[in-house]
Parts: C-alpha cells; sequence; structure tokens
C-alpha cells in the first residue's frame, strides 16, 4: 500500500463536489471517510480516494508540491492549492472540497481555466521592446543588466503560477467574467515594473478601462489565498496609482536597464548588497 | 437520447459577495461599503422627494415632517440612525480606500520570503485606526439619538 506515510491520527469525513457533464444535471457531494495521517495533505487524501474508494472522481494535478498551480481547489471555503493544504491542520473533521469558483466545471472538481488564460495574455505578458531585433537576434552581442534592487521590484508578481486561486477567490471576478481579475492585472504591473519592459504605455492603455484594474475595489481576496505570496491586490492598487499620477503628469519617467556587453564580467553586483534572510519553516 | 455535454456553470454572481466563503475581514469591508453605499443613494432620492414637498407650501410641509420625521416617529428615528452608520462606515471606509488605492500604506514589492508579507498585513493597522474613528463617531450618534445628546430631544 503506496500510502501509508504515517500512523493514522483521527478519522476525516471529505464532502466532495461531484458533477458528471454526461449524467448529472445538477452537481452533488459524495462523502468518503479516511484515517488521515500526520502529514498528509488535501491532495494525498483524493488519491486515496480515488484508489481506494471511488476510481471516477476526477481532478487535476502534476507536480504535488506547489509549484505547477494544477490542484488549486477550493477547501473549506477557501481557494487553495491541494498539495499544500494540510488535513491535520485544517483542524475540522468534515473538509469540504469543491472546485474553483467562477470557472465552469468540467467534471468533479476540474475547472476550466480559460477566461483565466484569455485575460492573462489580453495583458501582453512578456517583455515588449521597441526595438524587435533585440529579441530575435541570432547571435547576441548585449544582455541587460539589473540591479537586485531592480529584480525585487517585479519578483514577487513572477512568482505566479496561474492556479486561477485568486480569481476564484475574488468578489467582483464572481459577479463579472469580463473582469479582468486579480492574476492578469498583476502580470500586467510585473511586465510594468521589470526595466527591461519598453511596452508600458500599451499595457496601461490596455488596464485603463473600467473592466480593468478599475474594476477592482480593493477586497484584498486575491492576496488572501495567494499560495505564492504574489500580492495581486498590491500590483493592481499600483497599477491605479500610476494612472492617476500619469493622468496629472507627476508620473516619474521609468527606469531602463542598462546593456552592457555579453559575458563581461559581474562586478556590478553593489558592495553594500546583503542577500535576504530566509526562515525556514519549522515543521511541527 | 443521448445527453449533450456540457460545463456546470459554477459562477456564483452577486452572491458570492456575500458567501464568499472563508475569507478575509476586508472583503467584508468591501461588501459594506457597496451596501452603504447603495442605501445611500436611494436615501438621496428618497430625501429629494421628501424636502420637494416644501415647494407646495408650509402646511404640507408640516404635515409631511409631522408624520415621517424621527421627531415624532421612534421607528423612524431608529432608521434615521441606521442612516447615520451608514455614513459614518461609508465615510471612514471611503477615505482608508482612497489612501489604500492610490498606493499609501500597502508596502512595497519584497522578496517572497516565506512566512509571506502581504498588502493585507501590512494596511491592517491603518485599517483598524479608520475603524476605531468610525466607532466613536457611532458612539457619538448613540449619545446624540437616543440619549437626549443632541437637538432632537
Ligand atoms: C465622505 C463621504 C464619502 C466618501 C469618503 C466616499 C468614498 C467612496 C469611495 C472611495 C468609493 C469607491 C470604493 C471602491 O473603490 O470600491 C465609494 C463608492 C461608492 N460611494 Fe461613496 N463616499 C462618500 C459618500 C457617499 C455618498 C453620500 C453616497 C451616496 C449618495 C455614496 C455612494 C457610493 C456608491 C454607490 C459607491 C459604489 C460602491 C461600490 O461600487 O462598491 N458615497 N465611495
Amino acid at each position: 500500500m503506496g500510502y501509508d506515510m504515517g500512523k493514522p491520527v483521527k478519522k476525516v469525513r471529505f464532502r466532495v463536489f461531484r458533477y458528471d457533464p454526461e449524467k448529472d444535471d445538477r452537481p452533488h457531494y459524495s462523502e468518503y471517510t479516511l484515517e488521515a495521517w500526520k502529514g498528509m495533505s488535501v491532495l494525498d487524501a483524493l488519491n486515496e480516494i480515488k484508489a481506494e474508494q471511488d476510481p471516477t472522481l476526477s481532478w487535476r494535478q502534476s507536480c504535488r508540491m506547489g509549484v505547477c498551480g494544477s490542484c488549486a481547489m477550493v477547501i473549506n471555503g477557501k481557494p487553495a492549492l491541494a498539495c499544500q493544504t494540510q488535513v491535520l491542520k485544517l483542524d475540522t473533521d468534515v473538509i469540504t472540497i469543491e472546485p474553483l469558483k467562477s470557472f465552469p466545471v468540467i467534471k468533479d472538481l476540474t475547472p476550466d481555466l480559460q477566461n483565466l488564460f484569455r485575460h492573462h495574455t489580453h495583458v501582453k505578458p512578456y517583455i515588449i521592446r521597441r526595438n524587435e531585433e533585440e529579441l530575435t537576434e541570432e547571435n547576441p552581442t548585449e544582455e541587460f543588466l539589473q540591479s537586485p534592487e531592480e529584480l525585487e521590484a517585479f519578483l514577487q508578481f513572477s512568482y505566479c503560477i496561474k492556479c486561477g486561486a485568486c480569481v476564484s477567490a475574488c468578489p467582483v471576478s464572481q459577479s463579472d467574467p469580463e473582469f479582468y481579475g486579480p492574476q492578469a492585472l498583476a502580470q500586467a504591473f510585473r511586465y510594468i515594473s521589470d526595466t527591461r519592459d519598453e511596452g508600458e504605455e500599451i499595457r496601461y492603455a490596455i488596464v485603463d478601462n473600467p473592466q480593468g484594474c478599475w474594476r477592482c475595489h480593493f477586497a484584498q481576496s486575491c492576496t488572501f489565498v495567494c499560495p505564492k505570496g504574489v500580492d495581486p491586490a498590491m500590483a493592481i492598487q499600483y497599477l491605479k496609482r500610476d494612472l492617476v499620477l500619469m493622468s496629472v503628469g507627476m508620473k516619474k519617467e521609468k527606469k531602463r536597464a542598462q546593456k552592457a556587453p555579453l559575458g563581461a564580467p559581474t562586478d556590478r553586483v553593489p558592495e553594500k548588497y546583503v542577500p535576504p534572510e530566509f526562515t525556514i519553516a519549522k515543521p511541527e | 437520447m443521448e445527453k449533450k455535454k456540457r460545463y456546470y456553470p459554477n459562477f456564483p454572481g452577486v452572491p458570492g459577495w456575500i458567501y464568499g466563503g472563508n475569507l478575509n475581514f476586508e472583503r467584508v469591508l468591501f461588501l459594506l461599503h457597496r451596501i452603504t453605499g447603495l442605501a445611500l443613494i436611494f436615501y438621496l432620492f428618497a430625501h429629494i422627494i421628501v424636502v420637494g414637498f416644501r415647494a407646495y407650501s408650509p402646511e404640507m410641509w408640516e404635515m409631511v415632517m409631522g408624520r415621517i420625521s424621527g421627531h415624532s416617529n421612534p421607528v423612524i428615528l431608529f432608521f434615521e440612525w441606521l442612516l447615520v452608520l451608514a455614513v459614518i462606515f461609508h465615510m471612514f471606509n471611503g477615505m482608508r480606500l482612497i489612501f489604500l488605492e492610490l498606493g499609501f500604506f500597502i508596502g512595497k514589492p519584497s522578496r517572497p520570503v516565506y512566512p509571506y508579507r502581504t498588502s493585507i498585513d501590512r494596511q491592517r493597522i491603518f485599517t483598524w485606526i479608520m475603524m476605531i474613528l468610525a466607532s466613536i463617531f457611532v458612539i457619538w450618534s448613540i449619545f446624540a439619538f437616543f440619549m437626549g445628546g443632541g437637538n432632537h430631544a
């Protein structure tokens, strides 16, 4: 038995959202009881259910370690990655698992994320250069230089794994599918604040509309549920700030990345730069 | 007959604002701000109609006020008080939103090091200050409305 990872601690009941497009008109909930062991994630539990109790249960998963963003689902009312949610930490005897909200359900816990990616591609989530040849050069001779501070201006937002948890939590996305959503707007800001990018005017024009950043009412649920600490709510407010500053002519000129010959020595790391301290979460 | 394949929409719509799930406190503020804003607009129209009676005659005005002002009717007084609560909340939360949505008190982007510190944590003190200021006004309104502190008595 592949799943006996630890000693059983207690029995947990799982209420799982079920919908089969070929059979069901409306969704219903199936219940399964499992022995939860220390270290069991909700994803482990689903796999155990599928292996031992109900092979018809479907969901999406790949990496099972919080990197791919496939297994986001609503667990006890909060969108989260199933692989990162510990069954025992939820500290309840009944765990309700539902698919992400605001997305059509293909089957059981599998949402159709097309709307997410439609909005994502709409904000042009890639480096834009005025001189397009720079990006297609066969044998580049120059590279961009970015200081650690310049990196930190967007690093956080580039951690997005497109799992859709933020969109599922956002009250505005819940009532307006045409709202670009926290994910796309955070990515717009990620590229706008990248010093290598020159497409900020295009992107500001895209997000400056009633379905763009102005539809955000700052409920901050996106930030609350984001499993990667991306903080989309902050990114959207900075988009608004930039647009307001631009409209009154107070926006500072954007800093551009310097270019240097390829392979030049890396003596450019500032001496005073201190790498950030990492705290590693202690296992309990 | 073979059933057509289709997706279940799973789209919460407006009830999703209310039944959001197990989420954060700021989301409740969002909902209250929207409800109070709409209530204020509704009151504005009602207010214009009621005040419009003044245009007919002083007697008409006296008659209307005698029926539906808080002076004469405790139930209406209570609703007027609810309206004041809505104004107080909408005003303070509105000021909070003006600051936060212009990028004040939400922090700067930083390296995402676990445990993550987000704009929710950073703005919470400011939010509590605004809510405490609002509750001071609420306490004042209780005195003014029900304990004869204002000129209503
Ligand atoms: C001091 C007074 C006020 C302040 C500071 C204020 C502030 C604000 C702010 C900042 C917003 C935008 C919130 C967001 O981004 O979601 C807003 C929305 C709104 N306000 Fe006010 N407001 C005030 C008075 C009023 C009054 C008197 C009315 C009604 C006549 C009103 C009705 C609304 C409505 C309907 C909304 C839209 C709510 C929403 O979209 O969720 N507000 N207010």
